[in-house]
C-alpha cells in the first residue's frame, strides 16, 4: 500500500475516534470530561460500553453491506432494506417470547438463523439464480426486500405488544437502538469480532468472484465455496449485529457507498474504509439521538433511518443513471 | 354494479360482526337496542365510531389505490407503497406539532411526498417511480417517528401504535370529518365514472375520444392526495391496504381493471376485518390494526412478486 492509499485509512480511523470521544462526552446529560474522567459512578465504563456496541454495530452492518454488495453486485443491497435485519430480528423476538429466560447464546443463534431464512426468502423472490447478471434484479431487490421486512417487523411487533415483558425489553430495540448497558451482549460482540476478520480475508475470493465463477474456478478457489462462506459470514455479522441493537436499516447501505467512493474498485480497500465509516456513523447516530431530544432519547435506528431515506434515494439515482448510460 | 353485491353483502355481515365483537361479544337484539339509545356506551361510543372509521379508511385507501393504480398503469404505485401515506403522517404530524389544522397539514404532506416522487423519477420508468417512492416514504417514517418522539408527553409505546395504524382514538367527530371527505370523493367519481373508465385505456384514446388526459389526471390526483389525507388522519400511516384492495377486488368480482367501487369495498371489508382481529389478538392491550393489515397485504406482495419472478422486468 502506498502513502497516498494510507492517507484516507488513517483520516477515517482519527474521525471514528472522534466519534468515540463525542459520544463519551455527550449524554442526555452533558458532562464535561473532568468529570468523566474522575470515575465517578461508573460512568465512563457505562457511556464507553455503549459506544463500543454502537462501534461494533455499525462496522459489523458495514462490513455485511460490503460483502453482501460486492456478492449480488447490487449497490442496494443492504441487510436492512433487503429484510435480513427483520428476519433476524423475527426471529430473537420469537426466541425471547417462545423460549423465556434462555440468555444471550440463544438469541444469537435465532437471530443469526432467522437472518439466514429471510435471506434465502429474498433469493428466491429477487429472481434466484436465473435474473444473475440481469440489470432487472438490482430493482427487484429492495421492493422483495420491504414485502419480506414488512412482514417480519409487523409479526415481531405483534410478539412484543402482546406481552407487557415483552415491552419492556424489546419495545426500543425493534426500531434500533443501542443497549444502554450490557445485558448479555459479549457473544454477540465476539462473534461480531471473529466475522469482521473473517470478512475481510473472504474479501479477496469475493473480489475473484466479480470476475466471474470460471474466472474463480480456474485460479484454484471454488466459487459456490465463495458463495456459501460470505453469505455465512453476512448472516452472522447481520445476526449478531440485530441481537444486540436491533434491526437498523440503511447503515449498511450509506456506509459502503461512501466508502466505494473513496477507496474505488478494490473490495478489500473498500471494505477496509467502510469499517470505521459504519462505527463511527452509527457512534454519532447515537451520540446524536441523545443530544436532540434532551432529556429523552431518539433511538439510533431512527436517527440512520432519518438520513438513510435521502441516501436511499442518492444510492437509487447513481445506479438509475448507470442503468441508463450502459 | 352487479359484482359489488357479494362484497357489499360481506362488508354489512363484516360490520355487523366487529359491532358485536370485542372483549365482550353482544347478541343482535343488543346491538339493536344500542345503536337506537345515544347513552350506550359500548355501542354508540366506543364500537360504532371505531366500525365507521374502518370502513370509512379502507374505503378511502381501497378508492386511492384503485385509481392511482389506474393513472399509472402500474399495480405496485399506490400510495402506501410510494409514500403517500407516510408523507401524509408526517403532515399531520407537524400540523399536530405546530397547531395547525390537521386534514389541510395531512393533505400537504401526501401532495409534497407525491411531488417528491414525481420529480425525483421524472423520465425513468415504472419501477424508479415505485424505489424512489419507498426512499421517501422510509424518510417521512423516521422524520414522523422523531417529531413524536420529541412531543411533550408521548410515550414510546404510543408513538408506536400509531406510526403503525392504530384505530384505537376513534371518534365521531373524527369519523364525520372523514366520512364527508370520502363522501365528496365518492360522488366526484361517480360523476365522473365515464370519463375515468377511460383512464385505463391510454391518452390516445382519451384524446381520440374527447376528453383531456391532463385534467384528468389532475383530477385523479386530487382524489387521491385527499382520500390519502383523510385515511391517514383518522388512522395513521397504514400500509398494504391501498396496495392489496384493488387486486383482490377483481379476483373475487372479476370485475374489469377499473373497478373503483369494488376496490373501495373491499378496502373497507379487509380493514374492518382486520381491526376486529387486532382487538380480538389483544383484548385488554391496545394493538395497532396497521399490523394486521401488514400480516395480510406484505405475503400478497411476497405473491406478487413470486408470480411475477420469470417476467424479470416488472
Amino acid at each position: 500500500m502506498t502513502r497516498s492509499s494510507l492517507l484516507p485509512h488513517i483520516l477515517l480511523w482519527l474521525a471514528c475516534l472522534a466519534a468515540l470521544a463525542l459520544s463519551l462526552r455527550l449524554g442526555s446529560a452533558g458532562i464535561g470530561f473532568d468529570a468523566l474522567l474522575s470515575g465517578q459512578d461508573g460512568l465512563l465504563a457505562g457511556r464507553a460500553v455503549r459506544s463500543l456496541c454502537a462501534m461494533a454495530v455499525g462496522a459489523a452492518l458495514a462490513a455485511a453491506g460490503v460483502m453482501l454488495q460486492g456478492l449480488t453486485g447490487n449497490p442496494l443491497a443492504d441487510p436492512g432494506i433487503t429484510g435480513v435485519n427483520a428476519g433476524a430480528a423475527l426471529a430473537a423476538v420469537a426466541w425471547a417470547y417462545f423460549v423465556p429466560g434462555t440468555g444471550g447464546s440463544g438469541i444469537l443463534l435465532a437471530a443469526v438463523a432467522g437472518a439466514g431464512g429471510a435471506g434465502l426468502a429474498l433469493w428466491g423472490l429477487a429472481g434466484g439464480t436465473a435474473a444473475l447478471g440481469r440489470d432487472t434484479i438490482a430493482l427487484r431487490l429492495p421492493l422483495a426486500g420491504l414485502a419480506i421486512e414488512a412482514f417480519c417487523l409487523s409479526a415481531a411487533a405483534m410478539l412484543i405488544l402482546t406481552d407487557a415483558g415483552m415491552q419492556a425489553r424489546y419495545l426500543r430495540w425493534i426500531s434500533g437502538a443501542i443497549p444502554p448497558v450490557l445485558r448479555n451482549e459479549t457473544g454477540p460482540l465476539a462473534a461480531i469480532g471473529l466475522a469482521l476478520a473473517g470478512g475481510f480475508l473472504a474479501c479477496g475470493r469475493l473480489a475473484l468472484l466479480g470476475l466471474g465463477a470460471e474466472q474463480s474456478h480456474s485460479l484454484g478457489r471454488d466459487p459456490r465455496l465463495t458463495v456459501a462462506l460470505v453469505l455465512g459470514l453476512v448472516v452472522v455479522l447481520s445476526g449478531a449485529a440485530v441481537a444486540i441493537a436491533g434491526p437498523i436499516a440503511f447503515l449498511g447501505l450509506i456506509a459502503p457507498f461512501a466508502a466505494r467512493g473513496l477507496a474505488g474498485p478494490s473490495l478489500s480497500r473498500a471494505y477496509l474504509c467502510a469499517l470505521p465509516l459504519g462505527a463511527a456513523g452509527l457512534t454519532l447516530a447515537d451520540t446524536a439521538g441523545r443530544v436532540i431530544a434532551r432529556p429523552g432519547e431518539i433511538d439510533a435506528g431512527i436517527v440512520v433511518a432519518l438520513l438513510g431515506g435521502p441516501g436511499l434515494i442518492l444510492v437509487l439515482r447513481s445506479l438509475l443513471r448507470r442503468a441508463g448510460t450502459a | 354494479m352487479r359484482n359489488c353485491l357479494p362484497i357489499a353483502l360481506a362488508l354489512v355481515a363484516l360490520a355487523l360482526v366487529a359491532l358485536a365483537g370485542g372483549r365482550n361479544w353482544i347478541g343482535p337484539g343488543a346491538i339493536w337496542s344500542g345503536l337506537r339509545d345515544p347513552d350506550d356506551f359500548v355501542i354508540r361510543t366506543l364500537r360504532l365510531p371505531r366500525v365507521l372509521i374502518a370502513v370509512g379508511v379502507g374505503a378511502a385507501l381501497g378508492l386511492a389505490g384503485a385509481l392511482m393504480q389506474g393513472l399509472t398503469r402500474n399495480p405496485l404505485a399506490t400510495p402506501d407503497v410510494i409514500g403517500l401515506v407516510q408523507g401524509a403522517g408526517l403532515g399531520y404530524a407537524l400540523a399536530l406539532a405546530t397547531g395547525a389544522a390537521l386534514l389541510p397539514g395531512a393533505a400537504g404532506g401526501a401532495a409534497a411526498a407525491m411531488l417528491a416522487v414525481a420529480l425525483l423519477s421524472r423520465g425513468q420508468g415504472a419501477l424508479a417511480v415505485v424505489l424512489y417512492g419507498i426512499g421517501v416514504g422510509a424518510t417521512a417514517m423516521a422524520a414522523t417517528t422523531v417529531l413524536l418522539v420529541r412531543a411533550p408527553d408521548a410515550a414510546a409505546a404510543q408513538a408506536m401504535i400509531w406510526l403503525s395504524g392504530s384505530l384505537a382514538r376513534a371518534d365521531l367527530a373524527t369519523a364525520t370529518a372523514l366520512w364527508s371527505v370520502l363522501g365528496a370523493a365518492l360522488a366526484a367519481v361517480a360523476l365522473a365514472a365515464h370519463r375515468l373508465s377511460t383512464l385505463w385505456l391510454g391518452d390516445e384514446v382519451m384524446a381520440a375520444l374527447g376528453i383531456d388526459p391532463r385534467r384528468m389526471r389532475w383530477l385523479v390526483l386530487a382524489l387521491v392526495t385527499a382520500l390519502t389525507a383523510a385515511g391517514t388522519l383518522a388512522a395513521g400511516p397504514i400500509g398494504f391496504l391501498a396496495f392489496t384492495a384493488a387486486p383482490l377486488a377483481r379476483a373475487v368480482t372479476g370485475a374489469e381493471p377499473p373497478s373503483l367501487l369494488p376496490a373501495a369495498l373491499m378496502g373497507a371489508c379487509l380493514l374492518t376485518a382486520a381491526d376486529l382481529a387486532a382487538r380480538l389478538i389483544a383484548p385488554v392491550a391496545v394493538f395497532p390494526t396497521g399490523l394486521v393489515v401488514s400480516l395480510i397485504g406484505a405475503p400478497y406482495l411476497v405473491f406478487f412478486l413470486w408470480r411475477d419472478r420469470r417476467a424479470v422486468s416488472p
